[in-house]
């Protein structure tokens, strides 16, 4: 009997080092898989974040001949944040937020501050107080097993696009510690909303936009991670995602994908992002969109929404809404402003884009602007982009001139 | 010489009987060199030397010729037939076109090993599944697969299906008649395996090595106990294991061999509880504490594979890829099924026999059968498991019956005294000769033998040992005008197309399904399956050419050609060519410049 004993002593031992030894040998990733399959743990991707600020793509050009102060004042003036308080839309104030960012502040009571904004995406208490006479909505945030999560769709309350929250609220500056207040918990912050889209990304997913430029905001110079599922995900596939397919296909008649695109390449300047193989991939494509956007401009100045269709787009011209119009000047306009200079149409086009945009904002109605809020938001942020302006700082400057003015008018008077 | 020989010599005199001299002579020298002391009792009747006239020598009776062969070599008219019968099953294997699905991706992957001596990380051949972990269960025999269809092109995969099937058999056919001592029930097992495989489990993928290998395990530890089959417990110790670690490396099936190690030890603990009502009764058995230490130093050995522990999590949680639900092979059994079908009279069967068998059942055999059963239910995928246990339990409950029939039927005196078969080296012969011509009559062999041949000639043979349903002709097309970017795919054909299409051709799919992202995989079913946006997927990927078969993707054939956007650039009865009038890639590099 003692000789069987000893075997079996042997052979636990055996057993017990080989699994020991295999699970010691067993790779982060495939020992993090192992648990969730285990132990039930939700797998989020180990991904370090370098900052607590997110880095910021400064526009290239000041140039007053495409856009004066004036003008550009005018412009601000008709995108200033005043909604309407009930049912206040996700993307209306995601859309503000991005240009006026969290610094913003306005005299008027009607419009929402910067940290308003935020606090109306971030805080759930803040968000009832404008829907609390809607029946059924669910809240912006969700709270997750394994985080915080913005919820997005069709419905009433939700934000329009995956991530997009998380792109505004980046893009206007929120830190990584900023608070988050969920409907059931008051200990997340930020950085649980980014580490909670790395997780549920999936780089096949309908719209990428906002993800990449999130992901390149936050997480630089890291090229690579491995996502919820394995799978190594990196700057290069998000860009070749963003590439993939008709350019028309995307949101705001895929000028989004541009836009990301040029804010990866101008990560990839300080921070090597992608590969060089990528890069030239990157740079044939925005220079094919240079090209036909080139050919694509109506007299006018506005670009259409085929605009991907190149000379076609002229010769047969589609049928466009004013909006659709908006949607296209305004995002390449964009797109343009942190451009270098070899991904540009002649500067004609660009102050002539500038131009009908300014035309055909100024003129609308404060309820026709709101109705299309989130297309002119783009129009005022590219214009400010092309003279380099953060909007908020410019409006103030703005006010305390025009106060001025006003000032030494009344007392040359 | 005694007067057979006396025979043999007057044969050539007789009428009709013109044997050219040139035959006959060689003959008649082995005839007398065959001669053996005991057997020219009567030499002296052999003229010392023939006359000119009787220059044909007589030939000798074969039966009466003395057994030169050594004793060792020589085997039994069974043992020859059963070889006579596997050489044939070998050599028709081995003519069996090559299934086209994904044989050529298991090549194409065991060709990567090859080349770069690692195995890929991540999947190397899909671009939409760039970045997708590869954990390759099947590693070793896609080497394998590689290395014997680059020596040999499909002679060389017609090789591994045939000795893989055949392996199969023959062990099945072994097992039988080690448990039972009767060939007609080796004949029946065969017969029953055979039937229950048949849709599922003779196409040739590394998922054959590993019904060898599991044939392989219940040879060494079967669920029946037999004196003749029992192995030496120090054999067990290193066999069974040493199987296991060859299983796992060669096919991701090995959890199937762990289930079955523990179901063998589960049922033998349950019969030894129950016969003696003692708890303690397991831990004093020593053969049951060995079956649970075998069965945990094969699941150590199991680890012994390129990917350690993570090989189990990905086996494991395999199942649990959405993408297979859309994958039939991989569904839930149903009585409609040939499957199904198949499954529910092997139950009968199996219930019939266990309820007149006289023999014993153990418990292990029953958690086997409805363990396995039960797996089979969920995925009929499993059935494959399942055959070879049923068979075997059919057969040594079928032979125990049998030999109760033939006890009450016939009297003591009636039942025939079991003789051994006589060995003999005729036997030994006819099995060598049966296994030299299966070798040489065999594509691989004729290459072996007689080279590869004329390109035209290997040409030739390569088309022959293509399936039906090989895109051969539509592939050569894609060859000729070389498809720019993403081409979409019939599933069932990225494996080829990746084989033997365009060397940087961009495939939307291959049959490795799994290892596709769910997203893509989604967009796939509703571009192939014609649902709400499929113009829109094709679209967003920027597909430029669509290769499909026609019987499956009537519809999408039908779209594509009333759409304003496509147009047909080849077509034959089996597949149909797409390509965008206006190509995306084009429009992207191209069309601005133009403009």
């Amino acid at each position: 009997m003692n000789k069987v004993w000893m075997k079996i002593g042997i052979v636990q031992a055996v057993f017990v080092i080989g699994f020991g030894v295999a699970y010691i040998c067993t790779s982060n990733a495939d020992q993090v898989r192992l648990n969730s399959q285990l132990i039930g743990n939700i797998h989020t991707p180990n991904v370090e974040v370098p900052r607590t600020e997110p880095l910021r793509i400064p526009p290239l050009y000041d140039d007053p001949t495409v856009i004066n102060d004036a003008d550009l004042a005018a412009v601000l003036e008709r995108i200033r944040p005043r909604f309407r308080f009930a049912e206040l839309s996700p993307n209306f104030v995601e859309h503000a937020l991005r240009v006026w960012t969290v610094d913003a502040k306005f005299d008027d009571q009607k419009m929402l501050s910067g940290s308003d904004m935020r606090d109306f995406l971030l805080d759930h208490a803040q968000f009832l107080e404008y829907w609390r006479e809607t029946k059924n909505v669910e809240p912006l945030l969700v709270d997750r097993p394994q985080g915080i999560a913005i919820r997005w769709g069709r419905e009433l309350g939700m934000s329009v696009h995956h991530d997009h929250t998380l792109a505004c609220l980046t893009e206007a500056g929120v830190t990584l510690e900023t608070p988050i207040f969920s409907p059931s918990q008051r200990n997340f912050t930020m950085k649980d909303l980014l580490l909670e889209a790395l997780r549920d990304f999936r780089i096949d997913e309908r719209e990428t936009e906002w993800t990449a430029m999130a992901f390149g905001l936050w997480l630089a110079p890291q090229k690579q991670w491995y996502d919820a599922h394995g799978r190594i995900i990196s700057f290069d596939l998000i860009a070749e995602r963003l590439m993939r397919g008709q350019l028309d296909k995307g949101v705001c008649s895929g000028t989004h994908r541009v836009y990301s695109l040029m804010v990866l390449m101008r990560l990839d300047d300080d921070h090597a992002l992608l590969s060089s193989k990528m890069r030239t991939e990157i740079d044939t494509h925005l220079q094919n969109v240079r090209d036909l956007i080139a050919a694509s401009q109506f007299e006018d100045g506005h670009w259409p929404s085929n605009w991907h269709k190149g000379k076609k787009a002229i010769e047969e011209p589609k049928k466009d809404e004013l909006k659709s119009k908006v949607i296209a000047t305004g995002h390449h306009l964009e797109w343009l402003a942190i451009a270098p200079q070899k991904y540009h149409p002649p500067r004609d086009m660009v102050r002539k884009a500038a131009r009908w945009c300014v035309e055909n904002t100024v003129n609308k109605t404060n309820d026709e602007i709101l109705d299309h809020y989130t297309f002119f938001s783009h129009v005022g942020n590219a214009l400010a982009m092309w003279r380099s302006q953060q909007p908020h700082e410019f409006w103030q400057r703005h006010l305390q001139a025009t106060d001025e003015d006003s000032n030494s008018d009344r007392s040359n008077k | 010489m005694n007067n057979n020989s006396a025979e043999n010599r007057e044969k050539p005199e007789e009428p009709g009987s013109n044997m050219p001299s040139t035959l006959v002579e060689p003959d008649a020298e082995i005839q007398e060199s065959s001669l053996t002391d005991e057997t020219t009792s009567g030499a002296e009747e052999i003229p010392s030397q023939l006359s000119d006239d009787d220059h044909v020598a007589p030939l000798a009776d074969p039966s009466k010729l003395e057994d030169r062969i050594p004793a060792q070599f020589r085997t039994t008219k069974a043992f020859a037939f059963w070889t006579i019968g596997f050489s044939i099953l070998y050599v028709l294997m081995s003519y069996q076109p090559l299934w086209h699905t994904d044989i050529w991706g298991h090549v194409a992957y065991g060709h990567v090993i090859l080349e770069t001596g690692t195995i890929p990380a991540t999947e190397p051949f899909m671009p939409l599944a760039e970045g997708v972990r590869l954990i390759d269960t099947s590693w070793l025999s896609q080497i394998i697969l590689a290395a014997l269809e680059g020596s040999f092109s499909t002679a060389g995969l017609q090789f591994f299906y045939a000795f893989s099937v055949t392996a199969c058999c023959l062990l099945i056919a072994g097992i039988t008649v080690r448990l039972t001592g009767n060939q007609w029930f080796a004949i029946t097992s065969l017969c029953l395996f055979t039937i229950m495989v048949w849709k599922a489990a003779f196409v040739i993928r590394p998922q054959l090595a590993g019904m060898v290998c599991f044939l392989m395990l219940i040879a060494a530890t079967p669920p029946w106990k037999h004196s003749t089959l029992s192995l030496p417990s120090r054999f067990q110790w290193f066999l069974v294991p040493g199987i296991m670690c060859l299983w796992a490396n060669l096919h991701g099936s090995f959890p199937v061999g762990l289930l079955y190690l523990g179901g063998l030890f589960a049922g033998r603990s349950v019969d030894k509880i129950v016969r003696t009502g003692n708890w303690a009764a397991v831990i004093n058995d020593e053969s049951l504490v060995r079956s649970f230490l075998v069965l945990q130093l094969s699941a150590v050995a199991v680890l012994l594979n390129p990917y350690g522990l993570a090989l189990y999590v990905q086996v494991l949680t395999f199942g649990q890829n959405p993408n297979l639900a859309d994958l039939t092979e991989w569904n839930t059994m149903t009585i409609e099924m040939y499957h199904g079908k198949v499954a529910a009279a092997m139950a009968v069967l199996l219930a019939v026999v266990y309820r007149w068998s006289p023999r014993r059942v153990s418990s292990s055999e029953l958690l086997l059968l409805v363990g396995f059963g039960l797996l089979a239910v969920v995925t009929r995928r499993m059935l494959i498991w399942l055959a070879p246990v049923a068979a075997l339990a059919f057969s040594v409950h079928g032979h125990a019956i049998w030999k109760r029939f033939l006890a009450r039927r016939l009297t003591s005196n009636d039942i025939p005294e079991s003789d051994p078969e006589e060995r003999r080296g005729i036997w030994t012969a006819c099995a060598t000769g049966s296994v030299w011509c299966a070798f040489a009559y065999a594509p691989i062999g004729l290459m072996l033998l007689h080279g590869a041949g004329t390109p035209e000639q290997q040409a030739k043979r390569y088309v022959r040992s293509l399936g039906k349903g090989t895109p051969v002709a539509a592939t050569e097309y894609l060859n000729t005008m070389k498809p720019r970017g993403l081409v979409f795919n019939s599933y069932e054909w990225g494996d080829y197309l990746l084989h033997a299409g365009p060397t940087d051709i961009q495939l939307f799919t291959t049959s490795h399904a799994h290892l596709v992202p769910p997203d893509v995989w989604n967009d796939y079913l509703r571009i192939a399956r014609v649902g709400s946006n499929w113009n829109d997927r094709l679209d967003r990927y920027g597909i430029d050419t669509v290769i499909v078969d026609k019987p499956r993707r009537k519809s999408l054939i039908g779209k594509l050609k009333d759409s304003d956007d496509w147009k047909v650039a080849y077509e034959d009865r089996q597949a149909a060519i797409l390509v965008r009038k206006d190509p995306i890639g084009v429009q992207k590099t191209e069309k601005a410049m133009n403009q």
